[in-house]
């Protein structure tokens, strides 16, 4: 019985992975160069919709990297099989936004580590990660659905952001960089209790500036 | 229902327990306007709403979307840690927030996408079985997974009123389950298994396993029929085909990612139309159909402060799991929704109500969950009123093969490990009650 358990367990410990998978931005402009890096255990193989001129479908190396310059929203599928293992696949989404102002939702989670409350109000600080750098704030305004008053504040600027306005304070500003949400609390809401908000969001208008530096 | 009025009522008890899917992400849709609109259902109202939102990796939120059954690429995560990411405990507020969902899915897989499976809500016409049962029957919407964790801590608290393990290893330790407790309490009782049922992981049970109480799926069409009376099982325990087990019966069924729900709804269609074939069996009888975990979907209800114990063996936990779909069927379980708080241990105190002795309880640990857990008992209502049938047109099981996707490593190879102890054994009996054993191979 032995050799047989091991048999089943070694076949386990055969099955495909992905032990990375990384794209340097995930939101960007048409034209921007993104760099793919990847790690698997098994035979990998790219596919990419739509088809990536610089990146032909096909086999890659179990540990490579390469740089993409999409033009739209491309997703970039990396499937890994391995001999007598289940196979898988990873999906880099990499969203190519154009010069019409797009809605990108920021959203911290008061579960993270920089959230607070105190004095009336909840914080906490979003981090926008992969947004590339020429990708610009167009405008700040509440999320739909989203009932609550905000003090932003972003690259040294201040605003305030309620349903129905539109903050245009952060126009030309990168998105990267930190984004401190502090909201008031409302009636009925208390600190340490679960009736405080479980995310703080804003949405972000993003938009392409032409000209800018690739 | 009390103890009385469940022994003047109720003469067969029906369990089956699905794999691996969250309330909102099969029920969730039911509160939706556009799906119904049931206002009595703590479901999705609206997609938009700002307190369903799960940060990505990014920092952009990711809302729940309305998505068709489908195959997934792989499993999702719900091991302890991914849970524990999931549920998104935060401290300023002393509440879990239930936005991790997508950050927890993101870590495993090295996937950003705008639509991450784990935030998908069913929509009615991927599940023709479930939604005819939620309309006709007691849909159930504070039943939780009983511990924050993966299947078979899981399903050992619903199948022993304890685990002592915290999470899904190889083989199953060796515990006390409900079969030794309706043995015990002379309780007629069968399984009957679209595969190999799960407890094969118990190696234990292996000769319990080769007994006429565990029957083949098909067996339960002639049973339900024509059983006699003082043969007919008190108590039904119905198991899928389970996706991680390597060999399978007929196809997988249990509705575990990455597996669509299609052939789960067949199999769920298919035992109900048997049940109910024998319409003077089915007056006495009361169906659950439960799930073990949420499976690594979003769902947007915090899991109950319910703290497990288990010295002896190491396992603590303080809360259950994620809410998963629950529904209630029968003549006794009226139309409607239950908000009544139930884990799969509520089923198990149901059983003792039912079958014990007078003021008996299941067992401490079990009623030990009592101040927050009610029993099943507590949705069955008498006489019975709701003695119209659900109409169900499912397709048929299909027969395709296993899908490739990956599964749970350590399940396939405990359930290999399981097989091989079952052949080498009990080498006759094993074959001849489940030929195919003959040509496992180890994979």
């Amino acid at each position: 019985m032995v050799p047989f358990l091991l048999v089943a367990v070694s076949f386990a410990a055969c099955d495909a992975s992905v032990d990375q998978f990384t794209a340097s931005a995930h939101y960007m402009c048409p034209g921007q160069q993104v760099q793919l890096a990847w790690h698997v255990t098994g035979s990998g193989s790219m596919k990419s919709v739509p088809p990536l001129a610089s990146l032909p479908d096909g086999p890659v190396d179990d540990r490579g990297q390469a740089t993409v310059v999409p033009m739209a929203t491309t997703n970039v599928e990396l499937h890994v099989t391995r001999f007598l293992g289940h196979p898988t696949s990873s999906t880099q989404e990499l969203r190519v936004l154009g010069p019409s102002p797009t809605p990108e939702p920021l959203t911290v989670s008061l579960a993270d580590p920089s959230s607070g409350c105190g004095d009336g109000k909840a914080w906490a600080t979003v981090h926008p990660q992969h947004f590339s750098n020429d990708l610009k704030v167009a405008t700040v305004s509440s999320h739909a659905g989203d009932g609550r008053t905000y003090d932003v504040v972003h690259a040294g600027t201040h605003a305030p952001v309620s349903p129905g306005t539109t903050a245009t304070q952060f126009a030309g500003m990168p998105i990267m960089g930190d984004w401190v949400l502090t909201s008031p609390l409302a009636a009925g809401e208390a600190c340490g209790t679960p009736t405080l908000p479980r995310s703080l969001v804003v949405d972000v208008f993003t938009q392409c500036v032409p000209g800018e530096a690739r | 229902m009390n103890r009385s009025e469940l022994a003047q009522n109720i003469d067969t008890i029906v369990v089956v327990i699905m794999e691996n899917r969250s309330f909102d992400h099969v029920l969730g849709h039911l509160r939706h306007p556009q799906y119904g609109n049931r206002t009595d259902v703590d479901g999705i109202e609206d997609t938009a709403n700002a307190a369903y939102v799960n940060p990505n990796s990014d920092a952009v939120g990711v809302a729940p979307y309305f998505m068709d059954d489908t195959a997934f690429g792989s499993d999702l995560p719900h091991d302890r840690p991914a849970v524990a990411t999931q549920l998104a405990y935060a401290s300023v507020s002393g509440s879990f927030l239930m936005n991790g969902f997508v950050q927890a899915f993101e870590n495993e897989f090295h996937t950003s996408v705008d639509d991450p499976p784990v935030m998908g809500i069913l929509t009615p016409r991927s599940l023709p079985t479930t939604g005819a049962l939620a309309a006709q029957y007691t849909v159930c919407d504070r039943w939780f997974a009983c511990l924050p964790t993966s299947t078979a801590p899981n399903r050992l608290m619903s199948m022993c009123g304890d685990t002592n393990i915290d999470e899904t290893g190889t083989l199953l330790p060796d515990q006390t389950t409900v079969y030794d407790w309706l043995l015990s309490h002379g309780v007629r009782w069968r399984v009957y298994a679209a595969g190999l049922p799960f407890l094969t992981l118990m190696k234990r049970l292996a000769p319990l396993l080769l007994t006429s109480h565990f029957r083949r799926l098909g067996d339960l069409k002639n049973d339900v029929l024509n059983d006699p009376a003082e043969q007919w099982p008190q108590v039904i325990f119905i198991e899928p085909d389970y996706y991680d087990c390597p060999i399978h019966l007929q196809s997988p069924c249990d509705n575990h990612a990455p597996l669509a729900m299609a052939s789960g709804e067949a199999f769920l269609g298919q035992v109900y139309g048997w049940l109910t074939s024998n319409p003077a069996r089915w007056t006495r009888t009361a169906l659950i159909v439960t799930y073990d975990e949420h499976g690594g979907f979003f769902d947007h209800v915090a899991p109950l402060a319910l703290k497990y114990r288990n010295p002896q063996a190491g396992v603590s936990f303080d809360s259950t799991g994620p809410r998963v779909p629950a529904i209630v069927a029968g003549p006794f379980a009226p139309k409607g929704v239950s908000h009544t708080p139930l884990d799969n241990t509520s089923i198990l105190q149901l059983l003792a109500e039912r079958f014990g002795r007078p003021g008996e309880t299941y067992s401490s640990t079990v009623v030990g969950r009592a101040g927050t857990m009610a029993s099943v008992s507590a949705v069955l209502s008498a006489p019975a009123a709701n003695t119209a049938t659900a109409s169900i047109t499912t397709p048929s099981l299909p027969a395709g093969a296993v899908p490739s996707q990956e599964g749970n490593a350590n399940l396939r190879a405990a359930f290999g490990g399981a097989v091989q102890n079952l052949v080498t054994q009990h080498q006759a009996e094993a074959l001849a009650k489940y030929p195919e054993l003959g040509n496992y191979t180890g994979r």
